[in-house]
């Protein structure tokens, strides 16, 4: 009757979002998700025999929502922001390691200022509960220091840039291209970057765990193209920076720059990351790091089990 | 915008009026007709409770993932912790404070500055096309310019709330000051008013009513802007702990600060309309 239809309709209205066939990958602009559009131009994906849509996500936090709600089949996200949804209760899988960050996240802080110890009491900006504000932790760890030793300021990221290039706060955590930009000015000095952190920051391919279970042979091949990815920006770098630039409409000689910052993935890098260890460098020992800081922030209510959303059977597949 | 054409002039009373039939009969789609005050209410409560139904009625059909739609049970769970939690209160205080902050700035250059506006030509030719065009730009956009002039403290996020209210309510009371009728100017000029007493006496007086409208649809505005506002190096306040949540898929605590954002924006209209009722009784009473 009148409850049914409705039902009928929003059932509908549903399943119509969730149709089989291509995958849909979720990607945003960072080099190490960029990357995917090689595999896209270069038909790797075809070479596999594998259908791939990939979704553009100009703010990657729409990119996260897009995958927590189920309107993307997988998305690029960093290890960090997985663990919220996991904690929630959302069933996702950890397929593939795409990157580290190794130096493309800084803590830059204005002239006159030296060191992480240098910020006491200073003003820094970066925003709550991001790779950024994570770094910022840790770095302050390292140097006997907390959070209560600064005066944090919650921005954006594109926001803490602009308030720091305005000189509205001492020092912001940032990411590419403001390193950069803010160097070559010389308006700061990087005084932390993830390159001292190993580990700590790998960027994901992270897919419904529905994917996995009922498509695993598509994952499996969308895997597989990943390492070609790899093997023609090994061979050919710069072509593969030129692909990647077109996207995110840069000049590829500016987003050049952005590749030392990027330590790219392949098989055997991927094979240690899925390791069952308590190593930084590992995903579960960086997991444990991760989700004791966003309990800690009280970002999180419970540790999730994130071991149990790592899914290593695709790269394991791959050895030779 | 409010709509220009419909108090150009007070319309004549008609013989029996439509507001109150002959017969005594409720007209219940009689155009602009009363009804009873408890039909009113009624359906008042029942368009509430019609809404809470149909939520009820798909959490618990489970037609959208609990994640992303709680129950109404987790959210009332939810709302009691959080009852009885000091930083719900300490968000209302804030959030209170800069929308209310932001819209009083408002208020108090758009009321001069507008009756300006209404009044002369000249003002209008100056500065209404610019405002025109200012309030499109869209306020996110305008943050980082306004970090740069007015820091990240209290002051940018007032002063993104006025920016995001001002140019709407300027226009606003420049419109009502225009919609007042020439005849009272004409009658004012014949008895030997001056114009600073026109103004004072005769337009601001016979637009206060339509002003105070103004001013109840722009608070709303204000506090949709809050959002925004505590982007800008927020720590605490409602808008920024919504933000936090959605970030960290804390949904039912996402309704409970929705939930209460819908009544104290409620309240505060209660209060508007009821000023009003009050204090200009003599209005023309399809102005409420």
């Amino acid at each position: 009757m009148k409850i049914k239809s409705l039902t009928l309709l929003v059932t509908l209205l549903l399943a119509f979002n969730a149709s089989a066939a291509p995958v849909k990958i979720g990607y945003s602009d960072w080099p190490g998700w960029v990357a995917w559009e090689i595999a896209k131009e270069k038909g790797f994906f075809k070479k596999h025999g594998v259908e791939v849509e990939l979704v553009w996500f100009a703010v990657y936090t729409d990119s996260l929502t897009a995958l927590n709600t189920g309107k993307i089949d997988a998305n690029c996200s960093a290890w960090c922001d997985v663990i919220p949804p996991l904690a929630e209760g959302v069933k996702l899988k950890v397929v593939l390691v795409n990157d580290n960050s190794a130096g493309n996240d800084a803590i830059i802080a204005e002239p006159g200022i030296d060191s992480i110890k240098g910020l006491k009491g200073k003003t820094v900006a970066t925003e709550l509960g991001t790779v950024e504000h994570f770094m910022l932790l840790q770095a302050l760890a390292k140097n006997g220091m907390t959070e209560k030793d600064i005066e944090y300021k919650n921005l954006t990221v594109p926001d803490a840039a602009a308030a720091f290039i305005a000189g509205k706060v001492d020092a912001a955590g940032l990411w590419q291209p403001w390193i950069s930009q803010i160097q070559r000015e010389g308006k700061g000095k990087a005084l932390f970057t993830s390159k001292e952190i190993p580990g700590l920051i790998p960027d994901l391919l992270v897919c419904q765990e529905k994917l996995v279970a009922d498509r695993p042979d598509e994952v499996q091949k969308i895997v597989a193209a990943w390492f070609d990815v790899i093997a023609f920006i090994k061979s050919d770098e710069a072509e593969a920076v030129k692909i990647m630039a077109k996207i995110v409409e840069q000049k590829p000689a500016d987003y050049l720059a952005f590749m030392p910052g990027t330590r790219f993935f392949n098989l055997k890098d991927n094979l240690h990351a899925f390791e069952k260890s308590t190593e930084p460098s590992s995903l579960a020992g960086s997991g444990k790091v991760i989700a004791d800081f966003l309990k800690g922030l009280d970002l999180i209510k419970t540790v999730p089990d994130y071991e149990a959303a790592l899914e290593p059977k695709f790269v394991h597949a791959l050895k030779k | 915008m409010p709509d220009v054409d419909s108090i150009a002039a007070p319309v004549p009373p008609v013989a029996g009026g439509v507001r109150s039939p002959p017969s005594g009969r409720t007209q219940w789609f009689g155009l602009r007709a009363e009804i009873p005050p408890w039909a009113y209410r009624g359906l008042f409560v029942l368009s509430f409770a019609a809404l809470l139904g149909l939520w009820w009625l798909i959490s618990v059909r489970q037609l959208v993932n609990p994640i992303f739609l709680p129950s109404p049970a987790r959210v009332w769970a939810t709302a009691w912790e959080l009852w009885n939690d000091e930083v719900l209160w300490i968000d209302v205080k804030v959030s209170v404070t800069r929308v209310t902050a932001g819209f009083l700035l408002s208020a108090a250059l758009a009321l001069p500055i507008g009756i300006l506006m209404g009044s002369f030509k000249i003002c209008e030719g100056m500065l209404q096309p610019l405002t025109e065009y200012v309030r499109y730009i869209p306020v996110p956009a305008l943050i980082p310019l306004l970090m740069l002039f007015f820091g990240i403290g209290e002051q940018a996020k007032i002063m993104l709330i006025f920016v995001g209210v001002f140019f709407q309510l300027v226009l606003m009371v420049a419109d009502e000051v225009r919609r007042v009728p020439h005849d009272l100017v004409q009658v004012s000029q014949t008895l030997g008013a001056q114009r600073g007493e026109i103004i004072r006496l005769v337009l601001f007086r016979a637009a206060m009513p339509g002003i105070f409208d103004a001013l109840r649809l722009c608070n709303g505005w204000a506090w949709t802007y809050l959002v925004v506002a505590e982007l800008i190096a927020a720590n605490e306040g409602m808008g920024y702990r919504v933000l936090k949540f959605s970030r960290f898929l804390q949904t039912p605590k996402i309704f409970v600060y929705l939930i209460l954002l819908g009544f104290i924006g409620l309240a505060l209209d209660f209060a508007f309309r009821k000023f009003n009722q009050r204090v200009f009784h003599w209005a023309d009473a399809t102005r409420r």
